[in-house]
């Protein structure tokens, strides 16, 4: 099945599933792995339970989903990021605990005279943690729905529901912040 | 490398799912799917059939009345937000009695060790997960069938009341619901190995009225008489208990980092805070608009947050924070 198989397919079950609710099922055993793998990228292992909500969240709402883009994941990832916003201290604790282990371990290596590109790798996870922790909680959603979840800026505009040009001046935004903080 | 390649190579790192967790939220949407009810989509309030209503209950062994007050007055708050719908009765007063902490009702043997899941104030949900996708899940349900699920046909089990409802979009997924005891409704789930109706009537038969305890991480020790636990996250580090007559009453435990002295700038709607003594710890109980908080310090160190309704006097809350333990 290609890809746009899919994402008709998948309209078709949503719109199915408002009289047959079963046949939703087909739709977490689809996007189930990529929505954690979104969530637990922003969160860590609160992700197993934010996965849960996420889809009953959509499962809720199946009834109201408008295919603006054929394809369903922008949609769901955008329930995920409104799951998230409950958590949004714990998100931004992550990130920070992320940024000064990291910092740690490059320290550490630095001394051990380990190899010049491991602690760049290091130096690079604590300053990619810490320009997360400093983001506006909307550039960041933007942000990450194109680098983790690698949607467009036109589906990311769908799922924030916000213009594109918000969408683009989120991001420039977001990427400016991010390079400066990596080139401290 | 671009910044956003940078973030996918470098980023937080994403801990992958596990089959258990997979099981877990897919149980929890099988039954969202499933659920008794018109719509298969409507909150009702929760049915009240015994203890194994929710599947799940607190169970209470020593049933002696702790601390009783009639139910604090309403917040001054907003008329909408205060003002309760006219057909609810006036709530009653809270009585806290003593816990040993839940159990679930039955025990499905030779299928391993359950995990247990819940939606809040959805039933609590057993669930046996298989390394190749074939679960199989145990939760209590309702007499009344929902009227969408297209695969569903009524049956009996052993003369008793049953359905049987079939699902083929995806893992092939067998739900029986039968009358396992007078007015006490049951729903065994097979998927993929187990998902025919003769393995799920097989499984059925070897159901036992056996409690098997629910690992909480925390325990609460005292708990308003007739609450019943709801909506605990997967590890049992966030604990919901709720008033099934009425499911806005509820009390939660969840961790937080440490104890913070003043809180008046991070509570939604702060109205006061006084300090107590809780675990031998002086810490702030703080009265919101609409819910009392008060942050509890453990021996080891730790701390969680514990938010009640405002039906309970500050000095219930005091207790329950004093009762909250850490496995």
């Amino acid at each position: 099945m290609t890809h746009l198989d899919e994402a008709v397919a998948d309209a078709d079950l949503i719109g199915a599933s408002v009289r047959e609710p079963e046949r939703f099922a087909p739709l977490f055993d689809r996007h189930a792995t990529a929505v954690h793998h979104y969530l637990a990228r922003r969160i860590g292992p609160p992700a197993d339970d934010l996965l849960a909500e996420t889809f009953l969240i959509a499962f809720r709402k199946r009834a109201s989903y408008q295919p603006r883009h054929l394809d369903v994941r922008p949609w769901l990832f955008g329930i995920a990021t409104n799951v998230l916003h409950r958590h949004l201290r714990q998100e931004e604790r992550r990130y920070r605990a992320l940024a000064r282990a990291a910092t740690h371990d490059a320290q550490a290596h630095s001394l051990a005279d380990e190899a010049a590109d491991r602690v760049d790798a290091q130096a690079a996870r604590s300053g990619l943690a810490a320009a997360l922790a400093r983001l506006k909680p909307g550039d960041r959603d933007a942000l990450l729905l194109l680098a983790w979840a690698e949607l467009s800026y036109a589906e990311i505009a769908a799922t924030l529901d916000i213009p594109l040009g918000t969408v683009r001046s989120r991001i420039n935004r977001a990427r400016r912040l991010t390079r400066e903080v990596l080139a401290k | 490398m671009n910044d956003i390649e940078l973030l996918r190579t470098y980023g937080p790192d994403a801990p992958p799912i596990s089959p258990a967790a997979r099981t877990a939220a897919r149980a929890r949407l099988h039954e969202e799917m499933t659920r008794p009810g018109p719509s298969g989509r409507a909150r009702r309030k929760w049915p009240l059939v015994g203890a194994a209503g929710l599947g799940l209950a607190a169970a209470a062994t020593v049933v002696v009345a702790v601390l009783t007050a009639p139910a604090t007055p309403p917040p001054p708050t907003s008329v909408a937000a205060s003002t309760p719908p006219a057909t609810r009765a006036a709530p009653k007063a809270i009585k806290l009695v003593a816990s040993s902490g839940p159990s679930f009702p039955w025990t499905l043997p030779g299928l391993g060790k359950a995990r247990f899941t819940a939606d809040p104030g959805r039933p609590v949900i057993a669930v046996y997960p298989a390394d190749d996708g074939s679960d199989v899940y145990v939760s209590s349900t309702e007499a009344e069938p929902g009227s969408m699920v297209s695969g569903r046909r009524e049956t009996t089990v052993d003369g008793r009341p049953a359905r049987i409802t079939v699902m083929t979009a995806g893992a092939t997924t067998v739900s029986l619901d039968w009358e396992h005891r007078p007015g006490q409704w049951v729903r065994i789930t097979g998927v993929n190995r187990y998902g025919s109706e003769q393995v799920v009537r097989d499984l059925a038969a070897r159901l036992l009225d056996k409690p098997q305890p629910v690992d909480l991480r925390y325990t609460v020790g005292l708990v308003p008489d007739g609450w019943q636990l709801s909506g605990f996250k997967e590890n049992g580090a966030i604990v919901t208990y709720v008033n099934p007559d009425d499911p806005g009453q509820s009390l939660s435990v969840s961790p937080i980092k440490g104890i913070e002295s003043d809180l008046s700038e991070q509570v939604d709607g702060f109205v006061s805070a006084t300090t107590v003594t809780v675990h031998g710890n002086r810490v702030p109980l703080v009265r919101a608009k609409e819910f009392w908080l008060v942050q509890v310090p453990l021996p080891d160190g730790s701390a969680v947050r514990l938010m009640t309704t405002l039906q309970f006097t500050s000095a219930q809350v005091v207790a329950v924070a004093d009762s909250v333990r850490k496995k």
